[in-house]
């Protein structure tokens, strides 16, 4: 069947500056150049890239960018975690500094440890967020085929969570700083007292934000789905925290090591050891040295970074 | 009940990586039952008890009924294969049966099966191990029931199943005890309790025995039904509308 | 190739004097998702042969297999199958043979065990055999004891075709069904698609692939925007379109005189002269079939060949989808 030829080019479209039109026609087809062009000039390198991703994952954890609903678990763990925090100074706020023990009872030494659900429910909710959209999507070759290397894609989302698990973890301790500041009758003297404190403040929100995040997002890397990432994650810390006293008192031996079972009670430990303080939970009961927190928490992240790189080494995009 | 549904929901449920994981897990709670054995303390019965409550009841027992009972009907759903089971000459009623009896046999096994071991090694009061694995028998095919309608109500069912385990079931029944009567948990508590009878210092469940039982047997009932009548108008669409 | 089974056994029961229940009859379906209408007002019987649904994506092709496939329930009218509401009763599956649009089957089944699961969920009574034809029919044979997971694209689809047909449904519904089939396979599946016609089945199957609807389908479906934008035989479709111009390309020994005779014709709404082809619009088809060898002959110019350039079902599609 024949068909008439397509129209010619037509010649009235006005050229853009110094770009030619040109038309390439051949027996039965044609050429049109659209102005089309590679790009030679110079590129923003790996260092870019990987701060790129960061910064987009640091917002993804918090739902920014995102419709409504991603936004509520990450913001109402936010709030929550606070909320202490802030009734706290309230109360110090009307009744004076004696007025903590009243508020709650909140100091820097044990706010993480008694709040540590909402540092796990922000962890479990949004780990999946950042790792398994990706995987799920096949979006990952398209990752790998720029200019960031599959260790640099995985280091960026575990930088992303342990900041945004930072925020979490240190905006409430600030919150009881400023309140305490302000409340007390000489500001000034106030904040030059705490000041002493901020390290360890900073110190202790490192601590529990590397342990939690190591261990969330190295599940997170094998769970092929949100749900049972989720799970998995809530499962470690709640069968941990539950079989660790049982085994305590299951004696044989093993007697106070077994505490160690329990994420929390490890975080806890390690901020005890680097940072004093009153030691809270099964850290002011056991017998356990110093050491064997700290020896527990670098061996988990250890292995958990070291899992979680593996995994990303090896998945299939 | 249809034997090819329930060979493929099982193949289909026991996959290698989910099957390992929850042996996994029940051979934890063996394994602090044979730890106890062993030590210098040896066997107690309260101490029994409160592994086969907490770590059984309280935490294998939601997780494996979880797993199995929403992906049941659920996995297919969300893949996209129950097209292959509902668009055939086949009572819907048939298929719930099926899958649920299967859901039911994987859970029971793997919590009652160790939680009666667990028991019995751990020493104390045998009679009191077996009320437990018998509750947990109860109670793991409560949970798939409910798991199960839940998975045709909701295409995010485990999240829902496990926010009811964890914040009702775990955080608020703590805390009110009117949710007890609304908690699987504590029904199968207070049926352990009915079937052996223990000493109140070794073991006491907050629910009484009548209320467990109606409530469950209602729940039950509600559960089932609601999954037959989800499946049998259930609809499915394709994928680009 | 060739396809050992009988013919479909009849269905319906059909009284004296009553004509038989069309195969599939949809009357005013309507379907909605909260304030989005997939399916607007559709209505038509399927009759035995191969009818193509032809539309483009988000027309509501699929949802209007499903429909059909009593896996949806329409928001309004009513989909029968032989008489029989499609919705709600599984007894209607002994008919209908569905291959789905979606790519997901289970995983861990070798071909042979899906094939044969299929069989058996319809309670055939030599499933073996049953799903041992099928597989041979679509040339899945050496394959059938790898597990799906291994399957290439085209394999998959063929191992639905086969579990679909498996039961020898007197009713075919296809969505999308070449999907990633090579060109070899696309010709095969399309010739037991017309010899499945020509055995008395009825036939319904998607695509946006239009020379692939050209080829098997007796009559489209054109379905636009949830609406159906026409239905027939296309080439008939295709004369009802008086508001455009049918264009004919005629090659003559003289096009120029020819061209001046014709215009003088009023049928002929555009004469063209390019590059040694003389391209003639018309309102009426017919008429202007007539009318050119007169005028030829009027203008004592010998007539080489006459083609009418827009006949195919693009040119009618795409006129619809312009609307």
């Amino acid at each position: 069947m024949t068909r008439p030829d397509p129209a010619p080019v037509p010649q009235a479209l006005a050229p853009e500056a110094a770009v030619a039109r040109a038309v390439t026609a051949g027996a039965g087809g044609v050429i049109y150049d659209i102005g089309y062009r590679g790009y030679d000039g110079p590129r923003l390198g790996r260092r870019s890239a990987v701060w790129a991703l960061f910064a987009f994952s640091f917002r993804a954890a918090f739902g920014l960018g995102r419709s409504g609903r991603a936004k509520v678990v990450p913001w109402g763990a936010l709030a929550i975690i606070s909320l202490p925090a802030v009734v706290q100074s309230a109360v110090i706020a009307t009744a004076g500094p004696l007025g903590a023990r009243a508020g709650g009872g909140f100091t820097y030494d044990n706010y993480l440890f008694r709040m540590n659900l909402l540092a796990l429910v922000f962890l479990a909710a949004q780990a999946p967020e950042l790792l398994v959209g990706d995987q799920r999507q096949r979006v990952l070759s398209l990752y790998f085929a720029h200019a960031l290397e599959r260790v640099d894609y995985a280091l960026a989302k575990l930088a992303a969570m342990v900041a945004s698990l930072f925020v979490v973890a240190i905006v409430p301790m600030l919150v009881l700083f400023l309140g305490q500041t302000f409340a007390a009758s000489d500001p000034f003297g106030s904040f030059r007292d705490q000041l002493g404190s901020l390290p360890g403040i900073v110190g202790s929100a490192a601590v529990y934000v590397l342990i939690y995040a190591a261990v969330g997002m190295s599940i997170t890397a094998f769970t092929p789905r949100r749900a049972y990432a989720t799970a998995a994650i809530v499962a470690v810390f709640l069968v941990g925290s539950a079989v660790s006293p049982l085994l305590r008192r299951a004696g044989a031996g093993i007697g106070d090591w077994t505490i160690l079972l329990n994420v929390n009670t490890v975080a806890e430990g390690v901020r005890h050891t680097l940072f004093g303080g009153e030691p809270n939970g099964a850290v002011a009961t056991a017998s356990l040295d110093g050491v064997a927190y700290v020896g527990m928490a670098l061996a988990v992240v250890a292995v958990g970074v070291m899992a979680y790189l593996w995994r990303y080494q090896r998945i299939q995009p | 009940m249809n034997a090819v549904i329930a060979r493929i929901t099982l193949r289909q449920l026991l996959s290698r990586r989910r099957t390992l994981l929850l042996l996994a897990l029940s051979a934890v709670v063996v394994l602090v039952a044979i730890l106890r054995r062993v030590s210098p303390a040896g066997a107690d019965a309260k101490f029994t008890a409160d592994l086969l409550s907490n770590l059984g009841i309280a935490t294998l027992m939601p997780l494996v009924a979880l797993i199995f009972g929403t992906g049941a009907i659920g996995a297919e759903l969300e893949e996209g294969t129950a097209v292959y089971i509902l668009a055939k000459p086949i009572s819907r009623w048939v298929v719930v049966a099926t899958k649920l009896v299967v859901a039911i046999g994987c859970s029971v096994t793997l919590t009652s099966i160790p939680i009666l071991i667990a028991g019995l090694l751990a020493g104390g009061d045998a009679r009191l191990a077996i009320a437990f694995a018998v509750a947990s028998a109860i109670g793991s095919a409560l949970y798939c029931a409910i798991f199960v309608a839940l998975s045709l109500v909701t295409s995010r069912a485990f999240i829902w199943g496990l926010g009811y385990v964890l914040v009702w079931e775990g955080f608020l029944a703590g805390l009110f005890t009117g949710t007890r009567t609304l908690s699987v948990r504590e029904h199968t508590l207070a049926f352990t309790q009915a079937l052996a009878n223990p000493a109140p210092d070794v073991f006491k469940a907050d629910l009484d025995i009548t209320t467990a039982i109606v409530v469950a047997g209602v729940v039950g009932v509600f559960a089932v039904v609601l999954a037959l009548r989800r499946l049998s108008r259930i609809e499915i669409a394709g994928e680009v509308v | 190739m060739t396809i050992e089974h009988g013919s479909p056994a009849a269905t319906t029961k059909v009284e004296a004097g009553e004509a038989p229940a069309a195969p599939v009859e949809l009357t005013g379906v309507s379907r909605w998702y909260g304030n989005v209408v997939a399916v607007n007002e559709v209505s038509f019987r399927l009759e035995p042969g191969v009818t193509g649904l032809l539309g483009p994506n988000g027309a509501g092709k699929s949802t209007l297999l499903h429909l059909i496939a009593g896996l949806l329930a329409p928001s309004a009218g009513s989909v029968t199958i032989a008489g029989r509401p499609a919705f709600g009763d599984p007894n209607v599956y002994r008919e209908i043979g569905l291959v789905p649009e979606r790519e997901a089957v289970y995983p861990f089944l070798t071909g042979r065990e899906f094939v044969e699961a299929n069989a058996k969920l319809q309670g055939l009574p030599d499933p073996g055999s049953a799903a041992k034809r099928a597989i041979a029919t679509f040339e899945l044979t050496e394959a059938q004891d790898r597990p799906l997971a291994g399957y290439s694209k085209g394999m998959r689809q063929r191992a639905k075709v086969a579990a679909a047909f498996v039961h020898d449904p007197r009713i075919l519904l296809l969505d999308e069904p070449f999907n990633g089939m090579d060109p070899r396979q696309r010709i095969h599946t399309m010739a037991f698609l017309r010899k499945l016609a020509e055995e008395g089945r009825t036939i319904l199957f998607s695509s946006h692939i239009l020379e692939e609807v050209e080829r098997v389908a007796d009559r489209v479906l054109v379905v636009i925007a949830g609406r159906l934008a026409a239905s027939g035989d296309f080439h008939a479709i295709r004369r009802l379109m008086t508001d455009r111009p049918h264009t004919f390309t005629v090659r003559s020994s003289n096009d120029r005189r020819l061209a001046t005779q014709l215009l003088g014709d009023p049928f002929v709404t555009g004469v063209t002269l390019d590059d040694g082809l003389l391209v003639a619009r018309a309102a009426d088809y017919g008429a202007f079939s007539r009318a050119v060898a007169a005028r030829a002959r009027e203008a004592d110019v010998t007539l080489y060949e006459v083609l009418p350039t827009d006949e195919s079902l693009e040119s009618v599609f795409s006129y619809l989808v312009r609307g």
